[in-house]
């Protein structure tokens, strides 16, 4: 009898360790050819002078972080983008905290069912869509400015997106609309979690709706609030359809974020280099704001 | 035993597909020379105008197949680089001329020179010449199609008005424009964009034309030439005009399908457009009753030349494959009636070309290509696409009023150069 090498129960042992991996396997070799392949890679292109349109591309070292550093239109990004990131959660959480609390009313299920539905549409649009369907209503002739106008809000019809004063404005209303669906069925879920038996004792101890509504379903949302806010932030910091679509970071650079800027220098600069280094800016504010956001979740397990 | 069958044909199955993404079959001698044509003609065209082009070459030319990709004019720069960085660029693509600079300068495109030289089928001296002159010693480029910048107008607004002539002066311009607003039933005398979406120049649809008129020109000698009298006399133009409250409103905001849709519409009387537009005018409003006439002038009769033009992929297998298929196009039997299908002009003008004299407004478009000063500068630009988009926004403050056209026209001249020095 041959002698096996391998004993047929360490061979068990071995394909009983390794058949998770088999069915993880696929996942990763995704993850690695999809994700971490071409973050590795726009790291590597931000070292050169140019990369993908040059033959031979000559290391920089840290330069066009340097000259980065030194570019006005870059902190001019940062500021909207910021202001941009900022009031949208900001709008988004209030939006969707007042229509949650509408929802969780005890009204006729049909009638709840229908304004749920409606509701969420915002969201099921496509960016394009709404891009273009929001140009139409803030066009100058278009009908938001008509209402403005008959209401005497106004004198003029205002340029949303042509006007510098304007565009940033235009812009939050838009992602506003677009975004608080997400936002208000989190909240839902929460507000629906909450035990009817405090807003009974509180009924019982004489709080009235407001009191009630500051003192328990306020403080028990919280780390909903906190988590979906996180979350929000994460995704409006590097939001670049509906920007690019509506304004495309004009008027001049009023709208511009980093996220069209990235795009700007990729695309019409042609130097792709410059582009990945402001991606990795964008990558290292990001990475951050996810590691308070895990943090954050690991707290509240 | 089973298990192990089982697990054989598990490997036999995962190399085959593997090998079938990665493998290709080998090309065998008299095998077919495949090559693929990119190109933004065709949801343009239409399918069957477009299609039946590249049935006929493959079907003359039984050696060679071409593959059309097409791709909406906005996504043609994304793409072409996109697929250049990794060498899948296709063979022939189709070219517009503000690219030239910055491919060039990447190194994308196969001179033609020596194809020119060698192909006696192809009489150069017949193609118009903008497309074909040499930039850094060489010629790039082979013109599909012939066309300029034209004005639009609306027949019916101009009646209303009692205006019985499209206006051939800037000053009739302004006069024949403040007729035309009437801002209280939403229809003004002209349009433009000035939107910094996209990849759209607005310097060089909406300001461009109206320079040539004066005797201007955007590059002199290889070198910006913005700081000039007859640039600031343009922008001054467009500035009084916006003054004078006859532009429809949002022209900041406006990318350039919209200022089209607003003329479809009614909402505007005239505008600045190109031949193209003769058959998108027509298929999104029929009842329209628009007309054509040069752009006005403040001296000479002079309009920007433009087209639809061809390029070689410098990584290409199949070069000579590529050449034959893009002089086929251009050639005098085949060009006439490619022009007709796209709704322009042919490059070669020794085509037949009966469908011109069959169309009022294509013979219109036709006078005005032979009798005015054709100017095309925009293939001498570098990096044209950002230095367009660094004048709009100088432009754009200009409209506002935050800048004086003086001002602006020497901002403008101080970025080209730092564009010009990036060459």
């Amino acid at each position: 009898m041959v002698h096996m090498p391998v004993t047929p129960r360490s061979m068990q042992s071995f394909v009983k360790h390794a058949t998770p991996y088999a069915f993880v396997g696929p996942a990763i070799v995704v993850l690695v050819l999809l994700l971490l392949f071409p973050i590795f890679r726009v790291f590597y292109n931000s070292f050169f002078d140019n990369t993908l349109v040059v033959k031979t591309p000559h290391w920089v070292g840290l330069s066009n972080f340097t000259q980065l550093l030194k570019d006005p239109v870059f902190y001019v990004s940062i500021k909207n983008t910021v202001v941009f990131t900022v009031g949208s959660v900001v709008l988004h959480l209030i939006v969707g905290l007042v229509f949650a609390l509408l929802l969780n009313q005890r009204i006729h299920p049909v009638a709840l069912g229908f304004f749920r539905a409606a509701l969420i549409l915002p969201w099921v649009f496509t960016v394009a869509v709404v891009a273009v369907n929001w140009q139409l209503l803030l066009n100058p002739l278009g009908v938001v400015n008509y209402i403005l106008k008959a209401c005497h809000l106004i004198h003029s019809s205002i340029e949303w997106f042509g006007d510098a004063r304007y565009a940033m404005i235009g812009l939050l209303l838009v992602n506003t609309w677009r975004g608080y669906p997400f936002v208000m069925l989190s909240i839902l879920a929460g507000l629906q979690s909450i035990g009817a038996e405090l807003y009974e004792a509180s009924k019982v101890d004489g709080a009235n709706v407001t009191q009630s509504f500051l003192h328990i379903t306020l403080p028990q949302l919280k780390p909903v609030l906190l988590s979906i806010g996180l979350l929000d932030t994460i995704w409006t910091f590097q939001l670049f359809p509906l920007i690019w679509l509506t304004t495309g970071g004009g008027p001049g650079h009023a709208t511009e974020v980093l996220a069209t800027y990235t795009y700007k220098k990729a695309f019409e600069s042609v130097q792709f280099s410059m582009a990945s280094t402001i991606a990795v800016m964008i990558l290292c504010v990001t990475s951050v704001m996810t590691f308070f956001y895990l943090k954050q979740q690991r707290m509240t397990e | 035993m089973r298990k192990r069958l089982g697990r054989l044909i598990g490997i036999v199955l995962v190399v085959c597909v593997v090998t079938g993404f990665f493998g290709s079959p080998p090309v065998m001698a008299g095998q077919k020379v495949k090559i693929e044509w990119l190109q933004w003609f065709r949801p343009e065209m239409g399918e069957q105008n477009f299609d039946q082009f590249v049935t006929m070459f493959n079907k003359t030319h039984p050696d060679i197949e071409v593959e059309a990709i097409s791709v909406p004019f906005s996504q043609m720069l994304q793409q072409i680089y996109s697929n250049f960085a990794v060498g899948k660029l296709a063979d022939v693509i189709g070219m517009n001329m503000p690219w030239n600079t910055e491919f060039v300068r990447i190194g994308m495109m196969e001179p033609l020179d020596s194809y020119l030289s060698a192909d006696k089928t192809l009489d150069t001296k017949q193609l118009v010449q903008a497309p074909m002159g040499k930039y850094q010693g060489h010629i790039w480029m082979l013109p599909a199609t012939n066309h300029c910048y034209i004005m639009y107008y609306n027949k019916d607004h101009f009646k209303e008005a009692g205006i019985a002539n499209p206006p051939k002066t800037w000053d009739e311009f302004m006069q024949t424009a403040k007729k035309l607003t009437k801002p209280e039933k939403n229809q003004y005398g002209y349009s433009l964009f000035l939107s910094l979406q996209g990849s759209s120049g607005s310097l060089r649809t909406e300001v461009f034309p109206l320079l040539y008129t004066t005797g201007g020109r955007g590059v002199k000698d290889d070198k910006p030439n913005l700081n000039s009298p007859e640039l600031i006399e343009t922008l001054q133009f467009l500035k009084d005009l916006n003054d004078a409250g006859v532009i429809t409103p949002g022209a900041l905001s406006r990318p350039e399908q919209q200022k089209v849709e607003e003329f479809a519409s009614g909402r505007a009387a005239m505008y600045m457009g190109t031949m193209p537009h003769i058959n998108v005018l027509r298929s999104r409003n029929p009842k329209l009753n628009f007309g054509i006439t040069p752009i006005s002038m403040k001296r000479k009769l002079a309009t920007r030349n433009h087209g639809w033009e061809l390029i070689m992929n410098s990584q290409s297998k199949n070069k000579q494959a590529a050449w034959t298929f893009m002089s086929w196009l251009a050639s005098k039997e085949i060009n006439g009636l490619f022009a007709e299908k796209a709704g322009q002009l042919p490059a070669n003008l020794a085509s037949k070309a009966d469908y011109i004299a069959k169309d009022p407004q294509i013979t219109e478009v036709d006078k005005i290509i032979r009798t005015s000063e054709l100017v095309e500068e925009t293939r001498l630009i570098p990096n044209q696409t950002e230095a367009d988009r660094a004048a709009t926004e100088e432009l754009q403050k200009v409209y506002t009023g935050e800048l004086k056209p003086a001002q602006a026209a020497q901002i403008m001249q101080k970025k080209w150069e730092e564009i010009f020095m990036k060459k």
